[in-house]
């Protein structure tokens, strides 16, 4: 495994376990899966297609999310949104992340310097 | 011809549990419609469909991700220990199955060709069932094992105590013992289902039958129960204890298998007395077989087994609790 391989396994770890907060974050208000990538995309947070829908499904079946049929427009879709499990869920997750970016911030100015 | 939408839709959603099917196939359509509908002005429709579908990504991973889970028929826990018992039993049951072979060809005199084709054929079906029968075993270790393995020891995981902690490598059933149990098993259940010879008609022969016919077709009913206590065997050499219900299945075969010759013995319709090759036994000479004498000391030898059997795994299962 050369260099850049070994980058790429690296960052998509940490990207990995970041998805759920980016989607939590972001099903304040309901939306339906490709929309969701598009806005994640746009806010900076590429994930796949084949990682993000079935993860949806996933959050759902933890009581996270709830899904509904929207049958209004040209074509149906599902549209997802938080339980107030999910936005419990949401807070804790913000908070976790907020204290490991301070604590990598720290590590990472020593380590530079 | 269909779409290719809907080719890999179904490619994938054919892979899903059932009831999950239909909605999941709604939303991935309208997902890919989504897509190709926001691929730049100008595309070919056609084009952009299969890049969108390029980027779902295969439609094998895609239905891996919405199960979640990975499909294996034996893990990567049990898998050193599969391959250990495999390689174990795959040297002994075929060898042991060849042998005996040899034997009957020799005293039936038959010819060194014939002999030496039904040995051949005689390790095959013992390799066969082998594999089979230890692949379903550690196949049922798998789905029931690891997370029960983990409560049974630490009890729930908030509170567990440190002091459960198994000693390490203490094997309630040391691999040497596992292993003769699951290969004396296979060993005759292979013998029960190898074709023919055992207690079956044999054609030309008048005195080399050593069952009745009554015996030979309840064969399978023994089968079937040394299939329950192969297969119990083989869990507790992946697990390395015994446990309740592998105790119960191993009883439920034990009865299975001793019940019916039992019942045969004390209906004195056990033995062929009359077509039993005792001619050979007693070198050409006149052997006496004591009927009544042989078949008491069956049914002694098959109940003392039985319940030695049944009593050291109950045992060892309470132990563990």
């Amino acid at each position: 495994m050369n260099i850049e391989e070994t980058l790429a396994a690296h960052s998509q770890e940490i990207r990995r376990g970041t998805v759920v907060l980016a989607a939590l974050a972001s099903l304040g208000e309901p939306r339906y899966g490709y929309a969701l990538l598009e806005h994640l995309s746009d806010a900076g947070i590429e994930v796949e297609g084949n990682t993000l829908y079935p993860l949806l499904r996933r959050l759902e079946k933890q009581g996270l999310l709830v899904s509904e049929w929207n049958t209004d427009e040209s074509r149906p879709r599902k549209f997802y949104s938080l339980t107030a499990d999910g936005r419990a869920i949401r807070t804790a997750l913000t908070q976790e992340w907020g204290a490991l970016n301070t604590a990598l911030q720290t590590l990472t100015s020593r380590g530079n310097s | 011809m269909s779409s290719l939408t809907d080719r890999y839709v179904h490619a994938v959603t054919s892979q899903l549990p059932e009831r999950q099917r239909s909605d999941i196939a709604e939303e991935l359509r309208g997902t890919i419609e989504d897509t190709v509908a926001a691929s730049p002005e100008g595309t070919d429709p056609a084009e952009a469909e299969r890049a969108a579908l390029r980027e779902l990504g295969h439609p094998t991973t895609l239905a891996d991700n919405y199960r979640g889970e990975v499909r294996a028929v034996i893990g990567p826990r049990l898998y050193p220990a599969w391959l250990r018992t495999l390689k174990a039993l795959l040297l002994w049951v075929p060898a042991m199955v060849g042998v005996i072979m040899l034997v009957l060809g020799v005293i039936d005199q038959d010819r060194p060709l014939d002999v030496l084709g039904s040995i051949v054929s005689g390790v095959l079906y013992a390799a066969l069932m082998v594999a089979f029968w230890v692949t379903v075993g550690f196949a049922i270790a798998e789905r029931t094992g690891a997370e029960s393995e983990t409560l049974e020891i630490l009890g729930t995981n908030e509170d567990w105590d440190p002091a459960d902690l198994p000693e390490p490598q203490r094997r309630q059933v040391s691999w040497g013992d596992g292993i003769l149990s699951v290969v004396l098993n296979a060993f005759v259940l292979t013998i029960l289902l190898l074709p023919g010879r055992l207690g079956g008609d044999l054609d030309g022969f008048a005195w080399g039958q050593i069952f009745t016919d009554t015996a030979y077709s309840l064969r399978w009913l023994l089968a079937a129960g040394m299939v329950a206590s192969l297969l119990a065997s083989v869990f507790v050499l992946a697990r390395g204890r015994w446990t309740w219900p592998t105790a119960v299945a191993n009883l439920v075969g034990t009865i299975l298998f001793v019940g019916p010759l039992v019942w045969l013995a004390a209906r004195d319709d056990l033995y062929a007395w009359d077509t039993l090759p005792a001619a050979w036994l007693a070198d050409g000479g006149t052997l006496r077989v004591n009927e009544e004498q042989t078949l008491i000391v069956t049914v002694i030898v098959l109940v003392v087994i039985a319940v030695w059997d049944t009593f050291d795994s109950f045992r060892k299962a309470a132990r563990e609790h």
